[in-house]
């Protein structure tokens, strides 16, 4: 059994022993910037100017059969498509047109479920990247049937899953590049029970950084702890809030108590200052009626717009939509799912108009992987490159982007070069490629590029930027700002008997979200005091 | 090492407070009934006074106490919904009444350990009724879940064919109506079950030696136990399967999945059947490795024989006893079992002592009975143990504290306050075959930093990480849906906070609170004072509520020990 944990580590205490571990442990490229990361995060990178920043992660869980999504049309292409989909090709007169600007005349349909989506194209606000997917690094087909380069465990939900998340496609890690991202930049917030990273879809590897964690909330925000009230006076709330902080705060040896005591505290302590940044945030933009995702999306423009009340410059948030692997049912169930992503995309587009942030957000799917291009009978199987959508008033609209060199979204009558066996086509462009345009925009400087990216400038340095973004649109070169601390409010006077009734004053939250942090910060003071290295429980 | 988080709060230091570094641990001084309660805990939906009183009967016995078990008759839940239906008290058998059908056998079920395998299983073998072909396939979803029940005790052999004809898995994992290839059409074989019946239900992506451990290459990394190419050969084998056999006339025409005869009726409960038209006879290629008996499929086999000879083929696997023994190991006991007790574990699987491989009985005895589930050094190793389940943390307080449910009709219903959307599980109701979590899920933190996995954290987050507490808040201070819990006993017992706690510690705790969150907890009942009673309670009964919960809340029973 492991000596490393006969103590208790507190949560700052393990960054630094996980990020020592990684030296061992993924020695491929993790030696300089583990020490990068110990020594000088904060230092190189991050981007300033007061600018406000977010990047939306649409993981379409399942697998999209994306080449429905994006259809060719042009002659001999579309026939090239019926030829290799079989039964499961659309029909071209009900594909919506498209003449992307920059594929010299090709056109394309767009799955026509997805008329949304369609003018958002046309209108210059959205555009697709074609046959993405996780590489180690550049891959030929001799390469692939030489089992040279390939990522592990190729085709299986949970690995592509991760490594579209990771970008690390050669090992299994837990670690994802919005995590990543965070470590780098969260500096530029102001220090907030709130992370950085915030996920409508709970736990997931995407946002999970080595010292960033997630916060998740529901559509409809953030829920009270019931019976429970920083403030409660002389009742019974008063003594049960008293016990439960007690109880929480406590130093618990067992590993996986302590997990649970932190994830708990954290849970009901940023209740206070998320529901206080919220109060009064309303969104004027309809929704459309039983759509999950568009209620996700608008809960994450309502975040968006409080950003000012986060002290937050920098946001990743992620979202997940699940039921994509169409084995069976495929071209009914796309129909009515494609529908609801087109529709929530619109929802979302014109809620950032109305907050005035629509140049400021950067929404991008992901999704475990592309399906098999011929057809089980019904539906399609697992594959690996897919087509996927980026939407925001930065993003070059109105285009497909993709492997230049060989015309940016691949010719079906040309698949014998990609085509690994029944139309599982190696991608044109990689995760980590897709990320880096995605990752530039948002203020990752190009020195820190390797750390988000693992070992990018190794794998993929060669290769051009998509060019997603306009150079204009891309954030600025970096300057850290030095972090603001939210003036104290004094906490609101008693009052509240039963917690979580009622509708509070945005005051009285405020006040409560400041004594929240407070707790917060004597908890992790004490548990550092705790973790200092002393004389040990005996050994278990 | 600078400590970022102070150098991002900066004035954090201001506000240093000197703390007295104490660190909290379980007792692990335990009675003999302490020690039933918290076997019960790992073997059934939680213990209950008189489950605790049977072990003392058979002196403690936990063998006894399983082979006693395995001999009760096995409780069903889609009879119950059928009976419904069949007396007219309802029309419909929808998926509401599939979910009160199974909370029943599950919670109220006399064979407590075979429905706690079952619900193991259920995670294991995964179908979710978040799908329509199964929300809306009457009792279907029932019916597999008794199949589980059913073959709990049974051969490992046995249960995986179940599982794989079992009508509600091939609509989940669509082999339902899978097809050999067709030239004409350009379609080949659905490839969905294959995979994951080899990835999920049996050897896992790597192969594994008898500890568990992957098996690394030349390369030095894991082996993979197979490629997509054997997912194909795989794929074929598990095609022609529908709802008529071969004597069926009438096929079906057009696109789609219609080459098959007519359904007469639809067929949910009931193994699915073959249809040789529609099955692939090529010769088929499987997995290869020491000792193999059905590597080779010859060609004109019937559809049949193909899918026995591909289940003997994955169930003989080596890697399938240690892999299906951890999965077991993690949902009954502790997160991370030692090598040695997956070894142990694994070992029975492949011979039960008569040399019979894949013995359920014997594995379930091994994973309870070995000295890393039974021996109380573990329960203060900090490594040992488990993230206890939402799902399990409500039922363990049910039966806890004698919960009644309103009378009606299949009455075991929660309504809003415990469902997958306040617990973040629910039984048969998982996002995807990946289960609620992943078995290799690290979570941040002092676990993931230990290179521990803790699967069960993976739904703790900051919403689950208060809606659970608040189900759990409701059903003890009023109702969760038709439950309600009765606390007289402990309310008999307010008077004296310690005594109070100490019951409640051999019911939720299992003797293992600490002894600093007890007295916290009895310093919370000592502080209640008749002022603070809500309108129709009692001075008692607030106090019995607010130990019950404050101890429900407590990481001393959140984490299974």
């Amino acid at each position: 059994m492991s000596t490393s944990s006969d103590r208790p580590l507190n949560r700052r205490e393990f960054i630094g022993q996980a990020s020592c571990a990684a030296v061992g442990s993924t020695a491929l490229f993790s030696t300089l910037l583990t020490l990068r990361l110990a020594n000088s995060l904060a230092a190189q990178t991050v981007t300033a100017g007061g600018d406000y920043r977010a990047l939306v992660c649409l993981f379409l869980s399942g697998g999209n059969d994306s080449f429905n999504m994006l259809v060719p049309t042009s002659a001999g292409e579309y026939e090239a498509y019926v030829k290799v989909r079989g039964n499961l090709a659309l029909a071209k007169d009900s594909l919506l047109p498209i003449t992307p600007a920059n594929l010299g005349g090709r056109t394309l349909g767009i799955h026509p479920s997805m008329p949304e989506v369609r003018d958002l194209f046309s209108a210059g606000r959205l555009a697709f990247v074609s046959n993405v997917g996780s590489l180690v690094r550049p891959l030929t087909l001799a390469d692939y049937k030489a089992g040279r380069y390939l990522p592990v465990s190729l085709y299986s939900h949970a690995d592509q899953i991760k490594q579209w998340q990771t970008c690390i496609p050669d090992q299994r890690t837990a670690i994802g590049w919005g995590g990543r991202a965070a470590d780098l930049m969260r500096s530029l917030n102001s220090p907030s029970l709130v992370s950085m990273n915030i996920s409508l879809s709970g736990q997931n590897v995407f946002l999970t950084g080595q010292q960033a964690f997630t916060y998740s909330v529901g559509s409809s925000g953030a829920t009270a702890l019931t019976g429970y009230s920083p403030t409660a006076v002389n009742n019974l709330t008063a003594v049960r809030t008293k016990a439960v902080n007690s109880i929480m705060d406590q130093q618990y040896r067992s590993l996986f108590e302590q997990t649970y005591a932190q994830s708990t505290s954290e849970a009901v302590d940023s209740y206070y200052e998320f529901s206080s940044a919220l109060s009064g945030v309303t969104l004027n933009t309809p929704l459309p009626t039983g759509n999950s995702l568009a209620a996700n999306l608008a809960m994450i423009a309502k975040i968006i717009s409080a950003n000012g009340k986060f002290g937050a410059r920098r946001q990743i948030f992620f979202v997940q939509l699940g039921g994509w692997d169409h084995h069976d049912e495929l071209i009914a169930n796309q129909q009515t799912m494609l529908a609801t992503v087109s529709q929530a995309l619109s929802t979302f587009s014109s809620a950032l108009t109305e907050i005035g942030m629509a140049d400021k957000v950067t929404l991008f799917t992901a999704s475990d992987f592309g399906r098999t291009l011929t057809s089980n009978g019904n539906g399609s199987d697992h594959a690996w490159g897919a087509n996927h959508l980026v939407m925001g008033g930065a993003v070059g609209g109105g285009k497909v982007y993709g492997d230049r060199d060989n015309g940016y979204y691949p010719d079906m009558q040309k698949l014998s070069l990609i085509d690994t066996g029944q139309g599982r086509l190696i991608p044109g462009v990689a995760v980590d490629e897709y990320a880096r345009d995605l990752l530039t925009w948002f203020g990752v400087g190009a020195g820190d590029l390797d750390y988000v990216l693992p070992a990018f400038s190794t794998r993929f340095g060669g290769r051009p930027s998509l060019g997603l973004f306009s150079a204009s649109s891309v954030a600025p070169a970096p300057t850290p700002v030095p972090t603001p601390t939210p003036a104290p409010s004094p906490p609101a006077s008693s009052g509240g008997g039963g917690g979580g009734g009622g509708a509070a004053s945005p005051l009285f939250l405020a006040g409560l979200s400041a004594l929240a942090l407070l707790r917060l910060r004597r908890r992790r003071l004490a548990q550092q005091k705790a973790a200092t290295p002393g004389p040990g429980p005996a050994a278990g | 090492m600078v400590n970022p988080f102070i150098r991002s709060v900066g004035m954090a230091a201001a506000l240093a407070v000197v703390v007295t570094a104490q660190t909290v641990q379980p007792d692990n001084v335990l009675s003999q009934d302490e020690q039933a309660s918290r076997f019960l805990a790992q073997a059934t939906f939680g213990p209950t006074t008189e489950g605790i009183a049977e072990l003392r009967t058979l002196g403690y016995n936990y063998g006894a106490w399983i082979d006693r078990e395995i001999a009760k008759p096995a409780s069903y839940a889609a009879p119950l919904a059928v009976d419904a239906k069949t007396s007219g008290q309802i029309t419909t058998i929808t998926n509401t009444y599939n979910r009160r059908a199974r909370n029943q056998v599950m919670i109220a079920g006399s064979d407590q350990l075979r429905q706690r395998v079952a619900y193991a299983l259920s995670q294991i073998f995964v179908i979710s009724d978040n799908i329509s072909a199964i929300s809306g396939a009457a009792e279907g979803s029932s019916s597999y879940y008794d199949m589980l029940v059913r073959d709990s005790f049974g051969p490992f052999r046995q249960l995986l064919l179940d599982v794989t004809y079992h009508p509600m898995m091939g609509r989940y994992l669509s082999h339902y109506h899978n097809r050999k290839a067709n030239s004409t059409s350009g379609t080949r074989p659905d490839e969905n079950y294959a995979r994951e019946v080899m990835q999920l239900f049996s050897i896992g992506l790597y192969q594994l030696d008898g500890a568990g451990n992957y098996i690394n290459g030349a390369s030095g990394r894991p082996l993979e136990t197979y490629t997509n190419d054997q997912i194909t050969e795989f794929a074929r084998a598990f095609t022609g399967f529908t709802d008529e056999d071969n004597n069926a006339s009438a096929v079906g025409t057009g696109s789609g999945r219609t080459d098959f005869p007519s359904v007469k009726a639809q067929n949910y409960t009931q193994p699915m059947k073959m249809w040789d038209l529609q099955h692939d006879t090529a010769v088929k290629t499987l997995l290869d490795y020491p000792g193999v008996r059905k590597r080779n499929l010859p060609a004109f086999q019937s559809g049949v024989q193909d899918v026995s000879d591909a289940i003997d083929n994955l169930v003989e696997h080596p890697s399938t006893g240690p892999f299906i023994s951890r999965l077991l190991i993690q949902r009954l006991v502790t997160s991370n079992p030692s090598d040695g007790y997956i070894t142990r574990v694994a070992a029975t699987f492949a011979n039960n002592g008569k040399g019979q491989r894949g013995d359920l009985t014997a594995v379930i005895k091994a994973v309870l009975l070995d000295p890393e589930a039974r021996s109380l050094s573990f329960v203060v190793d900090p490594q040992h143990g488990k993230l206890r389940e939402p799902f399990l943390r409500v039922t363990h307080l049910l039966r806890a504290f004698r919960y009644a449910v309103t009378s009606g009709l299949l009455p075991y219903e929660f309504s809003s306050t415990v469902t997958e959307n306040t617990l973040g599980q629910y039984p048969l109701s998982s996002p995807s075959v990946f289960n609620f979590y992943l078995a290799d899920y690290e979570p941040q933190g002092p676990i993931g930093a230990a290179g521990l996995v803790g699967p069960e954290f993976q739904i703790l987050n900051s919403v689950f990480g208060i809606t659970t507490p608040n189900a759990v808040y409701n059903l003890i201070n009023t109702s969760a849906g038709n439950f309600s819990l009765d606390l007289a006993p402990q309310a008999a017992l307010a008077d004296n906070a310690a005594t109070l706690v100490d019951n409640i510690d051999l019911l939720l705790t299992h003797g293992m609170l600490s002894s600093a969150t007890r007295t916290l907890v009895i310093n919370a009942v000592n502080s209640v004072t008749t002022g603070m009673v809500p309108t129709g309670s009692t001075l008692a009964l607030t106090k019995a509520r607010l130990a019950v919960y404050l101890v429900a809340m407590s990481p001393d029973f959140a984490v299974l020990k």
